[in-house]
């Protein structure tokens, strides 16, 4: 059969896709009508208005004084029952009588007087009786009088019900009038009708078979004879394994890519929305159901595996777990005292709490319910906690991922352990498909291909170069910004990256050894930029002295803290000081005299000019040791817990490490080597990764750790960081959702959370949009006009103007520190506001590109079945935006739970796809997806 | 079909938009009165601005004035002319109207030309000005521990000699304290995507940090249904200090949350005159971020019914001028006075339909200050590197104007006037400009003409205040 939709061509009535499918249905019959009688004005003696004479008139022809001829009933036959009579009559006269006092008699929101003028009826609501009211008529454009506005012999009341146009006597423009079209909203000039049912093809709910009755009992659209599931309503006659059984009759796995989620055998979710396996995300190849609540219960449909507040994992929750909880709560060690200490937290916040044991001791000593019916927050927390750390979030792909290296292991721990080995040995993970993405921005070499597209600077005026913030700024509309590439490469790797842990590492040393992209002699300094961050990333899980050295002698870093500038005589500090303070042992280790000491040594690193090529006008300045400027007197410097580094004469240095053999290079390799920079590396890695309150016994005692690992391994970075994601801490519930996002995680999270295709298609405009509004300018010049590139995309250029109101622009933080890691510089009431907006527009104009018929494609995408509760909507969803689960349960005092504010604003529409798509970016805009 | 007319207005007006919904709750703040408080604004100057670059002593070789400013600053010292693409850089002379006719030479100082925007608030009516804005110059924290920036922003912020000493900013606290009972999220509003340390942190929740209130707005299909239930989400959160150095995030996001759903029912968007401010900002020949932040701290201010006690922002910009000061110093110093002199003219403005009576401007002081100065000597980039005293700018209500405030080299000595001395011995640890005045005794007096008597012992703990001199800012 052919689904039948068509977009409304109306001048003046828009319907919305969804009410044009309903209406359809009544299209195929439009009615006909016989000359309908036009009710009379009342105004006999035509001035106008009605007053006393035309009473006085009417009464006469009532009484026959006047004989009554058939001129009259235009002016006397007032429709006092609804309809014209043919007569004049008593009830004509009364009606008149009374109109003198009442303003509206006919009680249509028209004035008496005021429908006069325009020629309608003031005793009918409906003058000229075609099944339309006459303010209505009013808004539709269509003729108060003439009951056929387009004469198509169709009444403007029925075409407006058949969803007709009652102003066009061809509504659907295919040269067939309405009154002969077989159907008269779908344009099919042909008139085909396969079936010969009398029904066009266009609008036959089966096209292939015979129902000229259209019959239809669910209501799908689906004719019954055709209906692939008669017993429900499926629109979208959805047969995903292509097995006859629409998905929505069907008992088949929901999804053929992932049809078992825990790997058990047990089919997860099946096609028709019904729980199948009853711990989905729990390997339980047996399915036991020991009973629920309570000792001796029998089963409740929620598997022993994943039976919630069951930590001493017995299939039912009852004094034992309460005694487990309460020694929980005095030991603080879920992993000693709790046996399933997964399955502890009840309120689903993701932390094994007090409030958690508060419920289970209630229940069982005075038997209130427990908050959560279900099943408690599964695995997928672990997998969502590991993904949001050591990753920009979690994105299907991977945790499919995930729980295939852990098939045939002993838990789901076993695929996140696997996951994290992969993701410190970066080069062993293929990435070649974010290649192609860079691939509009570069074509193999950066010097020569990056930004042809972005404009060209007058390079004899270096004076405009000075500040490259407000270059921008001045660049106007439209124009291609080279720090918007920038960011958008960023924001690639960072969604589509499979070397997640590298770009998370990548994100993590830039803004320690921060550059920004003010200044520079370039065309453009992004270049530089560039150049940099490639040179990082080379040692990201090498030795820090490698890298450090690398940053000391780059052109970004030169430039950026002045240090070209410093010379013997004429120092500058910044740079010397921040190498210390910021870059290796940190402000409290050393004195102001070594400051200046460093500054001292360091003269002589400076930048050389290259000669001026136009082919390549981008080269970098390159890094020179300028003997000549560099301060050839000692120095001594002292950092707190070593000796004093004493440097004698020009050239003579402290031993450290190989091939050190400037000044320079010994002092950098002291900084990276000193104690002081293993505990600061390492404070770094275990803020990012662990957790921001670095006071705690267990995690001073894993920093500890870490920093030995850094010096025993000669200043590792992946040893170091191995240690840390290698501890039981990293997966402790305490520190899920332990830090605020970052305006740039939250918003690569929020893209890899929605899919791939949520970003970078060029297809944006077709369709319905699910909230319409927020228009966004999109850049010009992205250099495919077709859906393969992923530059210029409206989606993105829209998160580089909201990381930019969020103040996190990449590449552009403008103190040496970088942006902040911790969560109180990142969480402030605008920037709420602006993440909100950002998922609304990103929904929006995901919806738009991808689901042009969003009432259907859109519910299909996300897996929600046909009829859906909203309940089930808002799981289903957050199974998949945040599989580590939504707060469920009430706080006393505080209100309902996210998940039932979620399900209540869902519905507050009764439109399924408004549904779907409010619930995503609540979702997105909720503190759990915020947390991380 | 069951044709209501509801139903048909909704399908017949232009798609979903034409659905009027009942709103959940509706927006009061044009309905409460509210007395107009007096307000403290906060520009802070982050980076580390060069003071002598902003106001400076007379350099010429006379008795009594400082000829090692030239000295120390061969490239950089002003005057500066011929500069490529720079605006000539003189000095502006600023007479001082001291109260102790007897304390100091009143043609010591001048000023950068490029702030000359400025002198229409530093000169007295008598020379055409409105008086209102005073200079506290040699001044900085007097405790400062060392030269790292983010030590520095830290404690100056917080109040303090060094971070440790308290956790939450300065300005929170004395909000706090004028009422330490009730608190409105609204008391305090960094202008900012995020919090300035000066105004976070504390007990309650009262600050909060939106950078454009023109954002403020409920938009989109079903807008109030799901800020409606986005607010209980986040109501349902903890309340707790957020700001820097908080560790609890759910408190943070909950203390953002509350802040934003109380703003979005508030704060209204009308100007009382907004052709008049247009006008007001318009004439800044190019936009900038800061007109558009100081513009919304008007507005926030204009409505008392919100009830703003404290505004904070940075003055966007890099102040951090390790090199080239001489070329890089009239972006940022140009713009520092038309905005702050257009901001005052915004706050000046009547509301709609008054002729006479206070404005918002009658009610504000404006405070502008840096975390440290730099290092009087230039460094060899032709820059200046991290450094010790510096300056504040004091503008509106009440400030007894036209008077550049320090002290000189025995600056133990509460009343004296004068100026420490820019020669090599006169210099703080022998490079830094002495700091003679400590920055908390100039805030104390601004906290006090602004919100009362209060306790200063909280808001700048182990500080002992001392009065400033020449009779003080009032």
């Amino acid at each position: 059969m052919a689904v039948q939709r068509s977009s409304s061509q109306f001048p003046v009535i828009k319907l919305s896709a969804v009410l044009v499918a309903a209406i359809c249905l009544a299209a195929f019959a439009p009615m006909r009508f016989a000359q309908a009688q036009i009710a009379g004005s009342g105004d006999l003696n035509d001035n106008g208005v009605l007053d006393t004479d035309d009473v006085n008139q009417l009464s006469a022809l009532v009484s026959g004084e006047t004989p009554v001829i058939a001129a009259d009933l235009s002016y006397a036959d007032l429709a006092p029952l609804g309809a014209p009579d043919q007569q004049v009559q008593a009830n004509d006269l009364a009606v008149l009588t009374r109109a003198l006092t009442e303003p509206d008699l006919d009680g249509d929101g028209l004035n008496n007087d005021y429908e006069l003028s325009i020629g309608s009826s003031p005793f009918s609501k409906d003058s000229d009786a075609d099944g339309l009211e006459d303010p209505d008529e009013q808004i539709a454009g269509t003729s108060l009088t003439n009951p056929d506005s387009d004469g198509d012999s169709l009444l403007d009341g029925a075409e407006f019900e058949a969803g007709t146009d009652p102003l066009s006597a061809d509504s659907d423009d295919d040269t067939v009038a309405d009154d002969v079209d077989n159907c008269a909203l779908v344009a099919n000039a042909n008139q085909a009708d396969d079936d010969a049912d009398g029904v066009g093809n266009a609008c036959d709910n089966c096209d292939l078979a015979y129902n000229p009755g259209q019959e239809d009992a669910d209501g799908d659209q689906a004719g019954d004879i055709c209906d692939n599931c008669i017993t429900e309503s499926n629109v979208a006659q959805l047969d995903t394994d292509l097995d006859g059984f629409g998905n929505a009759c069907d008992s088949d796995c929901v999804d053929p890519a992932d049809p078992d989620p825990d790997f058990d055998g047990v089919c997860g979710w099946n096609l028709a929305g019904e729980v199948r396996d009853n711990c989905p995300n729990w390997p339980n190849p047996t399915q036991e159901d020991g009973g629920g609540v309570g000792t001796g219960s029998s089963g409740d449909g929620i598997g022993d595996a994943c039976q919630c507040g069951d930590v001493t994992d017995d299939g039912q929750v009852d004094a034992a777990d309460r005694d487990a909880y309460i020694a929980y709560m005095s030991t603080g060690d879920p992993y000693q005292t709790i046996l399933a200490s997964e399955k502890c937290d009840i309120d689903g916040d993701g932390i094994c709490t007090a409030a958690d044991a508060s419920f289970v001791t209630n229940l069982v000593d005075s038997g209130t319910p427990l908050p959560v019916p279900g099943m408690c927050a599964d695995y997928a927390q672990v997998i969502d906690h590991t993904l949001s750390r050591v990753a920009f979030g979690s994105d299907a792909q991977t945790r499919h991922l995930i729980r295939e290296l852990a098939v045939g292991e002993a838990s789901i721990h076993a695929g996140v352990d696997a996951y994290i080995q992969q993701q410190l040995v970066p080069e062993s993970i293929d990435d070649s498909s974010l290649d192609l993405r860079f691939d509009p921005y570069t074509e193999l070499d950066p010097d020569t291909e990056i930004g042809t597209e972005w404009p060209t600077l007058d390079r004899a005026n270096p004076s405009g170069i000075k500040n490259m913030n407000f270059l921008e700024e001045s660049l106007g509309t439209g124009t291609k910004r080279p720090s918007q590439d920038l960011a958008e490469m960023k924001l690639l790797r960072a969604v589509f990256s499979n070397r997640q842990l590298e770009a998370v590492m990548l994100d993590l040393m830039f803004d320690h050894l921060n550059v920004n992209y003010a200044g520079g002699f370039y065309k453009w300094p992004q270049y530089a930029i560039l150049h940099y961050e490639a040179a990082l990333k080379e040692h990201l899980f090498g030795k820090f002295e490698d890298m450090l050295q690398v940053s000391s002698e780059s052109a970004a870093m030169l430039d950026y803290l002045d240090q070209q500038r410093s010379q013997v005589g004429a120092i500058n500090e910044n740079y010397g000081r921040e190498i210390m303070e910021l870059h290796s042992v940190g402000d409290g280790t050393y004195e102001q005299y070594s400051v200046i000491e460093a500054s001292r040594l360091l003269t002589g690193y400076s930048l050389e000019q290259p000669a001026w090529n136009a082919a390549e006008p981008n080269t970098d300045w390159s890094f020179n040791y300028d003997f000549t400027k560099h301060d050839p007197a000692g120095k001594v410097i002292t950092v707190t817990g070593t000796q004093p580094w004493v440097f004698v004469g020009a050239n003579g240095s402290p031993a450290c490490g190989e091939d050190n053999d400037t000044q320079p290079e010994a002092f950098v390799c002291l900084l990276s080597m000193h104690p002081a920079t293993a505990r600061r590396i390492a404070e770094l890695m275990v803020t990012r990764f662990i957790s921001e309150d670095l006071t705690g016994v267990a995690v001073s005692a894993l920093i500890d750790d870490a920093a030995s690992e850094y010096t025993t391994s000669g200043g590792d970075l992946g040893d170091t960081l191995a240690v840390i994601l290698g501890d039981p801490l990293f997966k402790e519930s305490t520190y899920f959702r332990s830090k605020v996002k970052r305006p740039f995680a939250s918003m690569a999270s929020m893209f890899r959370a929605l899919g791939p295709d949520s970003i970078g298609s060029d297809s944006i405009g077709a369709g319905t949009a699910p909230f319409g509004g927020g228009s966004e300018t999109r850049a010009s010049g992205g250099k495919d006009g077709g859906g393969s590139s992923f530059k210029s995309d409206g989606n993105f250029h829209g998160a580089f103007n909201a990381l930019h109101q969020m103040s996190e622009v990449p590449y552009n933080a403008v103190p040496p520190v970088g942006y902040a890691d911790d969560s109180s510089s990142h969480a402030s009431s605008g920037g709420l506001l602006a993440r909100d907006l950002r998922a609304r527009k990103v929904m929006n104009k995901y919806a738009n590109a991808h689901f042009p018929n969003a009432d259907i494609d859109l519910l299909v995408h996300f897996g929600i079945p046909e009829g859906s509760t909203d309940t089930v909507i808002v799981d289903l969803l957050s199974a998949q935006i945040l599989p580590g689960g939504l707060r469920r349960a009430s706080v006393p005092g505080a209100g309902q739970s996210t998940r039932d504010l979620i399900i209540a604003t869902v519905g507050e529409t009764s439109v399924a796809y408004h549904k779907v798509a409010h619930a995503i970016t609540m979702l997105l805009s909720s503190p759990e997806f915020l947390l991380h | 079909m069951d044709f209501t007319r509801r139903r048909f207005i909704q399908m017949a007006g232009s798609g979903m938009t034409a659905l009027a919904l009942p709103p959940l709750f509706a927006r009061q703040a044009a309905a409460l009165a509210a007395t107009p408080e007096p307000v403290i604004v906060m520009l802070f100057l982050r980076g580390g601005a060069d003071a002598l670059t902003h106001v400076l002593p007379d350099p010429s070789i006379f008795p009594g004035k400082d000829p090692a400013y030239a000295l120390q600053r061969p490239f950089i010292g002003l005057p500066l002319t011929g500069i490529p693409d720079t605006p000539d850089q003189l000095i502006t002379p600023l007479p001082s109207l001291y109260r102790n006719a007897q304390s100091f030479d009143p043609n010591f100082f001048g000023m950068n030309s490029t702030l000359d925007e400025l002198l229409h608030h530093y000169n007295p009516p008598s020379a055409g000005g409105q008086g209102n804005l005073a200079i506290v110059h040699a001044c900085g924290n007097t405790e400062q521990v060392n030269y790292s920036h983010f030590t520095a922003e830290d404690a100056i912020e917080r109040g303090v000699n060094h971070p440790s000493q308290a956790s939450s900013g300065w300005l929170t606290r004395a909000v706090e304290a004028i009422d330490p009972e009730t608190a409105n999220p609204l008391a305090g509003v960094s202008v900012s995507p995020n919090p300035l340390t000066t105004l976070s942190g504390g007990s309650k929740n009262r600050t909060l940090a939106l950078s454009s209130i023109n954002a403020l707005k409920l938009e989109g299909h079903m807008g109030e249904e799901r800020e409606s239930a986005l607010r209980a989400i986040y109501e349902a959160l903890p309340e707790g200090p957020g700001g820097p150095g908080t560790v609890a995030p759910t408190s943070i996001l909950g203390t953002a949350g509350r802040g934003l759903y109380t703003a979005l029912e508030r704060v209204t968007f009308a100007d009382n005159t907004p052709e008049i401010v247009e006008n007001v900002y318009g004439v800044l020949d190019e936009p900038h971020i800061m007109r558009n932040r100081l513009r919304d701290a008007a507005r926030l201010i204009k409505q008392p019914e919100l009830g703003v006690r404290a505004v904070a922002m940075d003055f966007v910009g890099n102040w951090d001028y390790h090199t080239e000061i001489p070329k890089l110093t009239p972006m940022y110093t140009l713009r520092l006075a038309a905005t702050m002199k257009r901001f005052y003219d915004d706050l000046s403005i009547l509301p709609e339909g008054q002729t006479a009576g206070e404005t918002a401007a009658d009610r504000t002081v404006t405070v502008v200050m840096s975390e440290f100065g730099r290092v009087v000597k230039e460094n060899g980039g032709a820059g200046t590197d991290h450094g010790h005293g510096g300056l504040m700018y004091v503008l509106g209500s009440g400030v007894v104007g036209s008077r550049v405030l320090s002290r000189g080299l025995n600056f133990a000595n509460d009343d004296e006037i004068g100026w420490p001395g820019l020669a090599d011995e006169f210099l703080h640890r022998g490079r830094d400009l002495q700091p003679t005045i400590d920055f908390r005794d100039v805030l104390a007096q601004v906290i006090t003409q602004q919100y009362g008597a209060l306790d200063m012992s909280n808001i700048f703990p182990d500080y002992t205040l001392r009065p400033l001199p020449d009779g003080g800012l009032f």
